[in-house]
C-alpha cells in the first residue's frame, strides 16, 4: 500500500483528468466574453500597495462575470501595467494567476513569460526569489485539468530557469525532488481506461503490481537520490528525509525509511514549512512503525504529530484505532468525534502531494515584502 | 477541546502497555453469553422462518449449542459516509439528496450524516445538494474513523458507505485498522456508485476485478455487511432499501462458549442445517478476554 498513497494519487488525478472536459490554458479562452477588462480601482490599488484590496475587488469583479476567459484578462492586465517596473507587474500577475479556477491550471505561458522578463534582469534580486518561491507553490497546485505529465514539465522548465538564477535554492531544489518524485510515476501519468490501471494499483494491504515497470523503478531510485543530495542542505532536510523515506517505502524498504526517520528532530517549532515537515515524518515512521507491529511505539508518534498539528485526522484516526485496540473505546469516540465536528484542520499529510501549494499564502506574503 | 487534549496527552503512555481489555460490547451481553447477529437470504430474499435447531455455530472451530436464535428488530444507528470528493461529488448528491431524508424520518432509525475527501466531517442533508468536489480522497481512513465512534447503546450501529472507490492519500497501517475494525461494533455497508456504467470493481458487477477492491470488501464481509455496486439513482435507492430491510430483521443467535479459551480472537462460522443455499451475513469473529494486539 503504503506507498501507492503517491501512486492512487497520481493515478487518480491522471483518471479524473481523463473524465473531466478537456479544459487546457487554451480552451479556457473558448468563448470569448465582450469585456474581460479589469476594474482600473483593482489595479490602482495594487500599484498604491493596497494588495489584499486590489485582490478582493478582483474577485467581486470575478463574481460578478457570467464568463470569464482568463486569456482577455491576461491580455487586459498586461496592457494595464505595461508602465509598471517589471517587479511589480510579475507580482501582480502571479497574485491573479492565484485566482483562476481550483483545479484548473494557472496559466503556465504567464508564469513563464514574466519569468523571462525577470531574467533579463542582470542581477538576481530577492526579490526575483521570492517570485520564484511563489511560482512554483503555484505551479504545484493540485490539478484535475491535465495529464501529470503535462504539469510536470512545465514545472520542471520553471525549476532549471530558477535554479540557474538562485544555484542551491533550498527551495527550488526541494522543488526539485518533488518534481523528481512525481515524474517516478510517469508510467502512470496517461490512463488511457481507467479502471484497467487502477485495478493494478490495489487498497493498502494488497499486492503491488507495478514491480516490473523498469522505468518506475528506475525513476524511484532517482527520486531517492536527489532526495539524498537535498538533505545534505540545511533548511530542507527534514523534507528531504522524509521524501527519500517515503520513496524507500515505496521500494519496499520500510527498514532502511525507518533507519532514516530514527532520529528525526520532531519538537514542535514555529517554522510552518519545518513543522510540516516533521508532522510527515511522524506519520511516515508511525506508518512503518504500524506496519511492524510496534504499536506503542506508532503510538507515540501520532501524539507526536498531533501536537504539531491538532486536529489533523491523519494522526487522529490511527491514534484513535489503537486506543479503541487497547480497550479505552470512550477515549477513541471522543478523538474522533472532536476531529470530525468541525471543518477538518490542516492536515500536511493530506497535502504530502499538492507540494509547495499550502504554504502559497506565505509565498505571496514574502514575495510582496521583498517588492522594491 | 480539553477533552481532546487529555486523550492525546495520555494515548502514549497508556499506549505503551497495549495490553488490550475485553472489548465485545455486542458480542457479550451478559457474563459470558456470546451474541451473534445473523443475516439469511435465500435467491436474495431474507429467510425469515428458522429456528435454533436450524443453525450451526461454530466458535474457533468447536460447535456451540445455541440458547436462542430469533428475528430481532431494534432501531438503527444508521450512519451514511458519503463520498465528496471531486470523481464522485456531481453525481452522488442527487440520488442520495432523495433517498436520505425519507430515511431521517423513520421512527425506528437515528441518522447520522458524515461526508468525506481527505478528511470527514459532520454534515446535514441540505450539505448533499452542495458538492464539495474535494481533490484528494482517504477512503479506508475516513471508513476506519467512522467506525472509531461509539455507537448508541441499544441501537443497531450501522455504517453505510456510499463511494466510487477511488483512494489517494489513506496512511494508517493494516495492521492498526484492522486491530481497530476487528472490535468495531459496526456493520459496513458498500455502495460503490459510477454515474457512467463503467465496471465497478465490487462483487457481481465484475468479478475479474475483485483484487481492486478486496481491502473494502474484506471491512464489508467481516462485518456482516455488503458490498454493492450501484450504476444510477434507481440502483443507489434499491440498494439503500436492501441494507435498511436486511439491517431492520436480523437473527440474535446467542449462546455460551463451550470448549474454547475465553481470550484472544475467536473466529465464528454460521451454517444453516436446510435443503438449499443460502446467504449468510455474520461477523467473521470477536475478540475474548484478555486480549493482545494482533
Amino acid at each position: 500500500m503504503r506507498f501507492l498513497l503517491s501512486l492512487r494519487f497520481l493515478v487518480a488525478v491522471a483518471v479524473l483528468a481523463s473524465t473531466l472536459p478537456v479544459c487546457s490554458g487554451d480552451s479556457l479562452a473558448a468563448p470569448a466574453p465582450r469585456n474581460q477588462s479589469l476594474p482600473p480601482e483593482a489595479v490602482s490599488a495594487y500599484a498604491a500597495g493596497e494588495y489584499d484590496r486590489s485582490l478582493d475587488l478582483v474577485r467581486e469583479w470575478l463574481a460578478a462575470q457570467t464568463e470569464i476567459d482568463w486569456r482577455e484578462i491576461r491580455k487586459h492586465s498586461r496592457e494595464s501595467t505595461r508602465h509598471w517596473p517589471v517587479p511589480l507587474a510579475s507580482a501582480f500577475a502571479l497574485e491573479l494567476m492565484t485566482l483562476t479556477p481550483p483545479g484548473q491550471a494557472p496559466l503556465v505561458d504567464w508564469i513563464e513569460d514574466f519569468c523571462e522578463r525577470l531574467r533579463r534582469q542582470t542581477v538576481p534580486s530577492e526579490f526575483e526569489r521570492a517570485w520564484l518561491h511563489a511560482s512554483v507553490a503555484l505551479l504545484e497546485r493540485p490539478r484535475l485539468d491535465r495529464p501529470l505529465a503535462e504539469s510536470s514539465q512545465s514545472l520542471a522548465k520553471h525549476l532549471d530557469h530558477g535554479l540557474r538564477r538562485f544555484e542551491d535554492d533550498p527551495l527550488l531544489v526541494m522543488a526539485g525532488v518533488r518534481h523528481a518524485e512525481r515524474n517516478s510515476y510517469s508510467g502512470w501519468k496517461t490512463v488511457a481506461e481507467p479502471r484497467r490501471a487502477i485495478r493494478d494499483i490495489d487498497l493498502p494491504g494488497m499486492v503491488i503490481r507495478v514491480g516490473g515497470n523498469r522505468h518506475f523503478l528506475s525513476a524511484l531510485h532517482d527520486t531517492r537520490e536527489a532526495a539524498e543530495r537535498a538533505a545534505r542542505i540545511p533548511p530542507i532536510r527534514t523534507e528531504a528525509r522524509a521524501r527519500e523515506a517515503h520513496t524507500l517505502v515505496v521500494l519496499r524498504r520500510p527498514s532502511d525509511a525507518l533507519k532514516l526517520l530514527a532520529g528525526a528532530d520532531t519538537n514542535p517549532t514555529h517554522d510552518l514549512r519545518e513543522r510540516r515537515a516533521r508532522y510527515v515524518t511522524l506519520i511516515l515512521r508511525a506508518h512503518v512503525l504500524g506496519l511492524e507491529a510496534r504499536f506503542p511505539e506508532a503510538g507515540r508518534d501520532y501524539a507526536l504529530a498531533l501536537a504539531l498539528f491538532p486536529r489533523a485526522q491523519s494522526a487522529a484516526f490511527p491514534l484513535a484505532a489503537l486506543l479503541r485496540a487497547s480497550g479505552r473505546t470512550g477515549d477513541a469516540d471522543a478523538l474522533v468525534r472532536e476531529v470530525i465536528s468541525k471543518e477538518p484542520a490542516a492536515d500536511p499529510w493530506h497535502e504530502y502531494f499538492a507540494g509547495d501549494y499550502p504554504l502559497l499564502a506565505r509565498s505571496i506574503s514574502l514575495m510582496r515584502e521583498r517588492l522594491p | 477541546m480539553k477533552r481532546h487534549a487529555a486523550v492525546v496527552a495520555v494515548a502514549a503512555a497508556a499506549l505503551a502497555t497495549a495490553v488490550v481489555s475485553a472489548q465485545q460490547p455486542r458480542f457479550t451481553s451478559h457474563a459470558t453469553a456470546v451474541v451473534v447477529e445473523v443475516g439469511v437470504f435465500k435467491d436474495g430474499r431474507p429467510v425469515t422462518d428458522l429456528g435454533p435447531q436450524q443453525f450451526e455455530l461454530r466458535d474457533n472451530g468447536v460447535l456451540q449449542r445455541l440458547e436462542t436464535a430469533s428475528i430481532e428488530r431494534v432501531p438503527l444507528d444508521l450512519t451514511v459516509l458519503v463520498d465528496q470528493s471531486y470523481s464522485i461529488a456531481a453525481w452522488v448528491p442527487t440520488a442520495l439528496k432523495q433517498v436520505v431524508p425519507e430515511i431521517a424520518l423513520r421512527k425506528d432509525v437515528r441518522l447520522e450524516l458524515l461526508g468525506f475527501d481527505a478528511g470527514v466531517r459532520q454534515i446535514t442533508v441540505d450539505d448533499l445538494s452542495m458538492p464539495r468536489a474535494g481533490r484528494t480522497t482517504a477512503l479506508l481512513d475516513a471508513v476506519t474513523g467512522a467506525l472509531l465512534r461509539a455507537p448508541t447503546p441499544g441501537q443497531r450501529p450501522i455504517l453505510i458507505v456510499v463511494t466510487d472507490g477511488f483512494d489517494m492519500v489513506t496512511i494508517i497501517p493494516e495492521p492498526i485498522r484492522a486491530a481497530a475494525v476487528r472490535r468495531s461494533d459496526w456493520s459496513v455497508h458498500l455502495i460503490v456508485v459510477e454515474g457512467n456504467r463503467r465496471k465497478s470493481p465490487f462483487e457481481h458487477r465484475d468479478p475479474a476485478a475483485f483484487d481492486y477492491g478486496k481491502a473494502l470488501r474484506t471491512l464489508a464481509t467481516e462485518s456482516a455487511g455488503w458490498a454493492i455496486g450501484a450504476y444510477d439513482d434507481n440502483e443507489l435507492r434499491k440498494a439503500i432499501d436492501r441494507i435498511v430491510v436486511d439491517a431492520s430483521g436480523r437473527y440474535v443467535l446467542r449462546y455460551i462458549p463451550t470448549g474454547v479459551e475465553s481470550g484472544g480472537w475467536h473466529d465464528l462460522s454460521v451454517r444453516v442445517k436446510k435443503e438449499g443455499t443460502f446467504t449468510i451475513r455474520a461477523r467473521r469473529g470477536y475478540w475474548g478476554t484478555p486480549a493482545k494486539l494482533p
